[in-house]
């Protein structure tokens, strides 16, 4: 078990490596002059060129690379926009995104697994088209759209719910609900294709002709298996839930990381553009090394042989 | 005579899958005493495991559907009782082992927790102790080496054989009256089926309980059964006890498939094999479903499916050659 | 392989599923909206008439007008034609690039695999819509810049499933008698290993334009997508935004179409994974 752990860290290396040589070249790459980008049309050239020394620019690529990377890890890469470093104005929005994630999937894995798993045990009745509908409908629902339309419902016509901001439970309702609308309805497929499969094993028809009841045949035998696949769904949908903030938040005004990289990417802050997208990135990583070992935890099969 | 443990008679079974009706099991009847083991043969889709199914009421129904028929098992029609009084037989008074251990436990439960589990479920108020002193003591039973380490153990870190005495172990733990054995050596090395194919007729000596042995394997059949029962297509061809089939088979496919083993005693060419395929279950022919590999067929075999009659006292076969009609 | 016998037994699974024929009426609607756009539409979509700004539906205008007094109506359906043209693109580039660096990992294995998935894993290390968003944030915001982003961040999503079902595959007596006897490398990939390896391509492709139009028309949504005047889906939301309370409606059908064309391609693509993979029928 710990050399499995030690053997995805060693992986996770060269993906960071990547992620943030990623971030830093889409930014650096792009057609044009950065330094022009940073200060705007109106600047004068030599505020221009002051812009471009000052941050580097005229530098070669590696040595920038460096001093990037260099600036991310002490926490001294600065924001243009706002006279402070990038990871002061990070962080606390990252706390906040976080909380609406958490929120968010704690939604969608009660709600999908609870329909994939009803949706697997009464395969084509109407239960299972009705979940099978909402689901797709909840997976192809516009996250912005969908969550216009609750505002308007429920802050606008009943004024049940705030509109916008954070701060109370009544704030992160809406935003939470909208933003795991998607992943609700990804984990409820998952979850009942994975059922489906699990329910045809042999091994289930051994659990009911011990004599089990059909309840513990589904809920012990059945969803614990089910779940192993369904483990990794809620990991990879963790990522887009930090994804999917970028736009739950600029409908709910939450001041998540979300609508921060937004807002940055418009006033053409770059250097709090590229460690937004380097922090998200890190975290999905992390949270899917997590889900790797919560699947060996899960399945015996992994834990004693990886 | 002692009335039979289990008698299924004209039982009928269809599964409605996409691509047509599936007509598994058409007007089937056996039965057996208590304390006998019972052999049933037939080639592989003859409906044997789909037989077994249905004694435990295991059938998916749908796809399944049992169309008619009656199943009594010690005197009690399991076709007619409630889900809650089939569940409570299964495990208790009826066990069953399936052909392939590997998928046949969970793998996700140790094995110890999964043949406790089977008490637990027919015992709910055992305590820890006494419970894990019955599992040590069936896993000794059936020869488990280690037994105090191989109840924390999981299936995969087991081998085929081992697991096959784990689900023997399950499924003697509540000293059930009828043991079904679904081909339980096919999918065993050969040096391991004798073993396991011993233990069996041991425990069954030991414990008293019948037992319905499935397979496709005639020898198995003969070093094990008291009576075989033999199926082609849906349908039973011949039952007699062992000796009779053996010394004196009456339905042409029960010669054909005793041609088709090499024996010693008697002086054979070369192995008989029976021309023909096997009838699709989906578009049965009129008549008896064997005559077209038939080299005895007469002409009322085309039109009128030959009915099971006793040729002698114990033998029955379906046939219109043999009985005349 | 998958020949004409099971060709049209996927077809019939298909048009037996309620939900698929859905979805597919749904599709055959849109492509035909955005083919025939310029004869359906009754305005132009871009004509401008302030003293109509915000008019209610009405038989002129079923869908009403915008802040600019523009046809909601014909908006949207010029915008049809703006989705088809970014799902289309974005996800042919995705198709072409991903399948080809995924048979080429799958096939070969070693280290040209492992470099393949290691940059892939970096893409993937993106999650949703970031990756599409940092690429705009990039290149800008235009309609070109747009699908190179998109398409991008379909890479990954295609080469992982090309590549699974190659390895699968690859493992195939057949693909081993036609290495033993010599046929070359490319001929074996395109005759024997990708035909086997379509199906899990061709149900990628239909769900991706289903996230790819999400996706297009979130960007539009943040202000980074096509930029007006031209009828975007996602950027009419965005501007609908802004008078949401007094103008609630102009919000509405933008959102509605994007919404069905999505759930068109989810449906299909739902249907499509149960009809090629008969292992969940019985
Ligand atoms: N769940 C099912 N759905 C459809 N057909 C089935 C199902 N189970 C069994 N059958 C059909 O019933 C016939 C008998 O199968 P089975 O009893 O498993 O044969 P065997 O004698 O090899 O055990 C086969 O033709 C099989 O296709
Ligand atoms: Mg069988």
């Amino acid at each position: 078990m710990g050399r499995f752990i030690l053997r995805r860290f060693a992986m996770l290396i060269p993906v960071l490596v990547g992620v943030s040589l990623t971030a830093f070249l889409i930014l650096h790459l792009a057609p044009g002059d950065p330094a022009r980008l940073m200060a705007g049309v109106e600047a004068s050239q030599e505020d221009v060129d002051m812009l471009r020394h000052k941050f580097g620019l005229d530098r070669p690529l590696p040595v920038q690379y460096a001093m990037f990377v260099k600036g991310l890890v002490t926490g001294e890469l600065m924001s243009l926009r706002f006279e402070s470093p990038a990871m002061e104005i990070i962080l606390p929005k990252l706390k906040n995104t976080l909380i609406l994630a958490c929120a968010s999937i704690v939604v969608a894995v009660v709600l999908g697994v609870t329909a994939g798993v009803l949706s697997a045990t009464h395969r084509k009745s109407w239960i299972d088209y009705a979940a099978t509908i909402l689901s797709l409908f909840g997976i192809s629902m516009p996250v912005f759209w969908w969550g216009l339309l609750l505002m308007l419902l429920f802050s606008v016509k009943l004024m049940w719910l705030p509109s916008g901001g954070m701060g109370t439970f009544r704030h992160i309702i809406l935003p939470a609900v909208v933003l795991g609308t998607a992943s609700t309805g990804i984990i409820a497929r998952m979850t009942r294709s994975s059922m489906l499969d699990v329910l045809r094993q042999d091994y289930i028809t051994t659990a009911a002709a011990k004599g089990l009841t059909r309840r513990l045949v589904v809920n012990r035998h059945a969803l614990r298996n089910a779940l192993i696949p369904t483990v990794t769904v809620v990991g990879l949908q963790f990522g887009q839930l930090l994804a999917g903030a970028v736009l739950t938040e600029t409908v709910f005004t939450w001041p998540g990381i979300g609508r921060l990289l937004v807002t940055s990417i418009l006033a053409r802050d770059l250097p709090v553009v590229q460690a937004a997208l380097v922090i998200i990135a890190l975290l999905f990583v992390f949270v899917n090394l997590a889900v790797d070992i919560l699947y060996a935890v899960l399945d015996p099969r992994i834990r004693y042989n990886g | 005579m002692t009335p039979p443990l289990l008698s299924v008679s004209n039982l009928t079974v269809h599964f409605h899958t996409e691509a047509g009706v599936v007509r598994a099991l058409e007007d089937i009847s056996f039965s057996i005493a208590p304390g006998e083991i019972l052999g049933l043969v037939g080639e592989t889709g003859c409906g044997k495991s789909v037989t077994a199914s249905c004694v435990m009421r295991l059938i998916p129904t749908p796809p399944g559907r049992i169309v008619s028929g009656e199943i009594l098992f010690d005197g009690r029609d399991i076709l007619s009782m409630s889900d809650e009084e089939v569940r409570l037989m299964r495990g208790r008074d009826m066990a069953m082992i399936f052909q392939d251990p590997m998928s046949s436990l969970n793998p996700v439960f140790t094995t110890g927790f999964q043949v406790g589990e089977a008490i637990v479920t027919h015992e709910p108020s055992i305590a820890r102790e006494p419970l894990r002193a019955r599992v040590l003591d069936l896993f000794r039973k059936v020869n488990i080496a280690d037994p105090e380490t191989s109840v924390n153990r999981y299936p995969h870190m087991m081998s085929g054989g081992m697991k096959q005495r784990v689900m023997i172990a399950m499924a003697l733990s509540c000293g059930p009256k009828l043991l079904i054995a679904d081909e339980p050596t096919t999918a065993l090395d050969v040096s391991i089926q004798a073993q396991i194919l011993t233990l069996i007729r041991r425990l069954q000596r030991e414990e008293g309980s019948s037992v319905l042995l499935i397979s496709h394997d005639l020898g198995v059949i003969a070093s094990m059964a008291d009576r075989v029962t033999v199926m082609y297509a849906g349908s039973i061809a011949e039952t007699a006890r062992v000796r009779d089939l053996f010394d004196d088979p009456q339905h042409p496919y029960t010669r054909g498939l005793l041609g088709a083993i090499p024996r010693l005693d008697r002086d054979q060419g070369r192995l008989a094999v029976i021309p023909g395929t096997l009838p699709n279950l989906m578009n049965l022919p009129q008549g008896c479903k064997f005559r077209e590999r038939c080299a005895e067929a007469l002409p009322v075999c085309a039109e009128k499916r030959p009915a099971l009659a006793e040729i002698r006292p114990g033998h029955e076969a379906a046939c219109h050659a043999r009985t005349g009609r | 392989m998958a020949d004409r016998s099971q060709g049209s037994l996927v077809a019939r699974r298909i048009l037996r599923n309620p939900i698929a024929v859905a979805g597919l009426a749904i599709i055959l609607g849109y492509l035909f909206i955005a083919a025939f756009a310029p004869h359906i539409a009754p305005f132009d979509p871009t004509a401008q008439d302030l003293s109509r700004s915000f008019a209610p539906i009405s038989a002129g205008n079923p869908m009403g007008c915008d802040e600019f007094g523009r046809d909601i109506l014909s908006r949207i359906i010029f915008g049809a034609r703006t989705s088809l043209i970014i799902q289309f693109f974005s996800v042919c580039i995705a198709l072409v690039i991903g399948v080809f660096l995924g048979a080429l990992g799958g096939y070969f294995g070693g280290r040209l695999d492992e470099a393949i998935m290691r940059v892939m894993d970096v893409l993937l290390a993106f999650p949703g819509i970031l990756l599409a968003l940092a690429i705009v944030a990039m290149l800008g915001p235009d309609l070109r810049n747009l699908i190179i982003a998109i398409g991008v961040y379909s890479i990954p999503q295609f080469a992982r499933i090309t590549r699974g079902s190659v390895i699968s595959v690859r493992q195939n007596d057949y693909v081993t008698a036609a290495r033993a006897i010599g046929e070359n490398q490319s001929s074996i990939i395109l005759r024997y290993v990708l035909p086997n390896a379509i199906s899990p391509i061709i149900i990628q492709t239909t769900l991706r334009m289903a996230t790819v139009l999400l996706t297009a028309a979130g960007l539009g949504f943040l202000g980074l997508g096509v930029q007006p005047p031209e009828p975007e889906w996602g950027t009419m939301l965005s501007n609908a935004r802004m008078y949401l309370r007094s103008a609630p409606m102009v919000a509405v059908f933008p959102g509605l179409s994007i919404m069905l064309v999505v759930l068109g391609f989810n449906f299909f693509g739902d249907g499509l994974q149960d009809a090629l993979n008969p292992r969940l029928k019985e």
